[in-house]
């Protein structure tokens, strides 16, 4: 299915990164020349409690902002969301629009019998993908779940292109280096944190690399298709 | 898309920054504290040559804004709900004493019970202060409207407090386009702050705030306050021209969206416009001869603007993002008032109340009102306040009820 619009639910906890991660897809997606808007919706701003995002990217002005109802495709960050009901809309997948998508962190399956057969009426796909697991392997270190995140949704949907992620990415964490104009000993401890952001991007990007290569394999050996059209020529 | 995409809190700060601020008195709160985070970073940076302040609340902060705005620096600052309150009794203070700085408002509910999410009775609260309200519906407004106050508070036809309001998540933390203008052309739209009145020299001192005895001066006094905010009306209409000359983007004190035909108009204000829009999009399509009128300046109050898009309408409907208790909407008594001296005013005036606490309004929520004012306007006859809440809203709120008294009766 080729859509004028997607938009994309992202349910995470706390520090978990769910709100960088649709900021990112909409500077992605506003690189690509779509027209997108993110945002969050969180409560008290504490570690595992719930926290969402929304990133609506489309090929025509977005009049829609704010708590995103009925989404094409929810991205569960965390097996919590599910398993301890850590979500704002209960059951968390409430308002997925049918023949939609949904991309849970989990190296096990978490849906009850109930679930299954009510996504399966709503021909919704489901697809589990280890994000954690890989974000360690990748980048050692589960903070760069998020990444897992944006890359295997993008690697499904293509909303957004890897090269405007990589740009995206690169204009969130990669700071220019600028000297303090104090003493040598903070230029060089200033030096020491950017060769570590450098790093940390570096891996990031390889994170959300894999990600989406997993997922463009998932959406060709189920021939899932839910995608944005493509701009018109301006 | 052209632009960065930038939350508009970060577009806030860059209304500052472009406008070449002197000095910022601040103090954090939820959704606003990301403004001052990077206004903080940025004059320790130096990309800013401005002095930056942690005060110690929101009153000390409001207070050293105004003095320093007296003592003839451009001035920011920023603040949100229960910050806003707590700084009130300066709010009109600061105005009498003439001083043309700007405050960013990031609307969010009022306690109690505590929210994060906005509303707008925070900031209209504070809508007689004296300060001048432009209330933002993109992050791109929030950053113009910043240049575009400077402009109009230390013109020496208004020289008066400008509060520009934005709404908490749904722009303070909503990421969309948004292009920085050109340092250059803000330096042309926006001249140095030269007051008359205002500065600090030893050799000449003088007082700001004095106390009067008897009504005579201090109704001369709040009579040129009021005359200079209506003042604000003239002197934003040639800022607004200078500015799309300079910017290409043109803001008028009210906005209105597919007016030309419209049988039914739908007032509203701040980023729930946007979703205003689409609703009427969608009425359209389904037959519905709708339109929507969005104010953006409060004070001064655009009388004229609103009569001339509102007159011989057959329903007006008024969506106040705020209650007052035992009252209803707050500004559809405004608009009311506008409209009565008109001989061709709209035959029903309609009262919803939507969105509180950054409350969702729903496709359906829309349809209603657009099918009530339709009957309203039918019947001559008006209706109100209507407390917009969902079905499916109340079925949660009594799940919510039903854990409270389990766990209750647990104990």
């Amino acid at each position: 299915m080729i859509k004028k619009r997607l938009n994309i639910r992202m349910s995470g906890l706390g520090g978990q990164g769910a709100v960088t991660a649709a900021h990112v897809m909409a500077m992605a997606a506003s690189k690509d020349g779509k027209f997108a808007i993110s945002n969050p919706f969180f409560g008290a701003e504490k570690r595992m409690a719930p926290a969402e995002s929304y990133c609506r990217i489309g090929v025509e002005r977005i009049y829609d902002r704010g708590e995103l109802v009925f989404p094409d495709v929810i991205e569960v960050f965390h097996p919590q969301v599910i398993t301890m009901g850590k979500s704002y809309t209960m059951p968390f997948y409430s308002g997925i629009k049918e023949q939609g998508l949904i991309i849970i962190n989990s190296d096990e399956p978490l849906l009850s019998d109930e679930d299954i057969q009510r996504l399966k009426d709503l021909k919704v796909a489901v697809f589990y993908i280890p994000g954690t697991n890989i974000a360690l392997e990748v980048a050692g270190t589960e903070l760069s779940t998020n990444m897992t995140m944006i890359g295997s949704v993008a690697g499904i949907t293509k909303c957004v292109s890897m090269d405007a992620l990589d740009q995206a990415l690169q204009e969130r964490f990669g700071k220019k280096f600028v000297a303090s104009g104090g003493t040598a000993t903070l230029d060089e401890a200033i030096k020491k944190k950017f060769a570590k952001k450098e790093m940390l991007l570096a891996k990031n990007l390889a994170t959300v690399k894999r990600a989406y290569e997993i997922g463009v394999e998932w959406a060709e050996t189920n021939k899932f298709e839910l995608q944005v059209a493509a701009m018109a020529a301006a | 898309m052209a632009g960065e995409m930038m939350t508009g809190n970060l577009a806030a700060a860059w209304g500052a920054r472009l406008a070449g601020v002197d000095y910022i008195p601040a103090f954090p709160i939820t959704p606003q504290t990301e403004i001052v985070e990077a206004l903080a970073e940025w004059c320790d940076c130096g990309a800013m040559p401005a002095r930056f302040v942690m005060m110690d609340s929101e009153h000390s902060m409001m207070t050293a804004a105004g003095a320093g705005a007296a003592a003839g620096a451009r001035v920011f600052t920023a603040t949100s709900s229960q910050g806003l309150l707590y700084a009130f009794e300066v709010l009109y203070s600061v105005a009498g004493w003439r001083v043309p700085l700007v405050l960013v408002n990031v609307s969010r509910a009022l306690a109690a019970p505590i929210t994060l999410e906005p509303d707008h009775n925070d900031v209209l609260a504070a809508r007689d202060a004296g300060f001048l309200q432009i209330h933002a519906e993109t992050c791109q407004e929030v950053l113009d409207s910043i240049l575009m106050a400077y402009r109009i508070a230390e013109d020496e036809r208004v020289m008066l407090p400008v509060l520009v309001n934005l709404d908490g998540f749904y722009l303070s933390f909503t990421r969309e386009p948004v292009i920085v203008p050109d340092p250059e052309k803000v330096a042309a739209f926006l001249p140095p702050l030269r007051p008359a009145h205002l500065g600090f020299k030893a050799s000449a001192p003088h007082a700001l705030g004095v106390a009067v005895l008897g009504g005579t001066p201090y109704t001369y006094f709040r009579h040129q306050m009021h005359l200079a905010a209506m003042n604000a009306l003239q002197v934003h209409r040639e800022a607004a021209a200078d500015f799309e000359r300079l910017f290409g983007r043109r803001y008028d004190v009210v906005e209105g969206y597919r007016l030309d035909d419209a049988d039914d108009v739908l007032v509203m204000s701040n980023a729930f416009a946007t979703k205003g829009r689409a609703a009427v999009d969608a009425a359209r399509a389904k037959g519905r001869r709708v339109g929507l009128l969005r104010l953006r300046v409060i004070r001064p109050w655009p009388a004229e603007a609103i009569v001339t898009a509102l007159r011989g309408r057959r329903a007006v409907g008024v969506l106040d993002q705020n209650l007052a208790p035992g009252l209803g909407g707050i500004l559809v008594q405004e608009i009311a008032a506008t409209l009565y001296h008109d001989p061709a005013r709209p035959k029903a005036i309609c009262s919803f109340i939507g969105g509180l606490g950054g409350k969702n309004i729903h496709e359906g929520e829309f349809d209603a009102i657009f099918a009530r004012m339709e009957q309203a306007g039918k019947a001559g006859r008006g209706e109100g306040p209507v407390l917009l809440y969902t079905e499916a809203e109340h079925r949660e709120m009594e799940q919510l009820q039903i854990l409270a008294s389990e766990s209750r009766a647990d104990r």
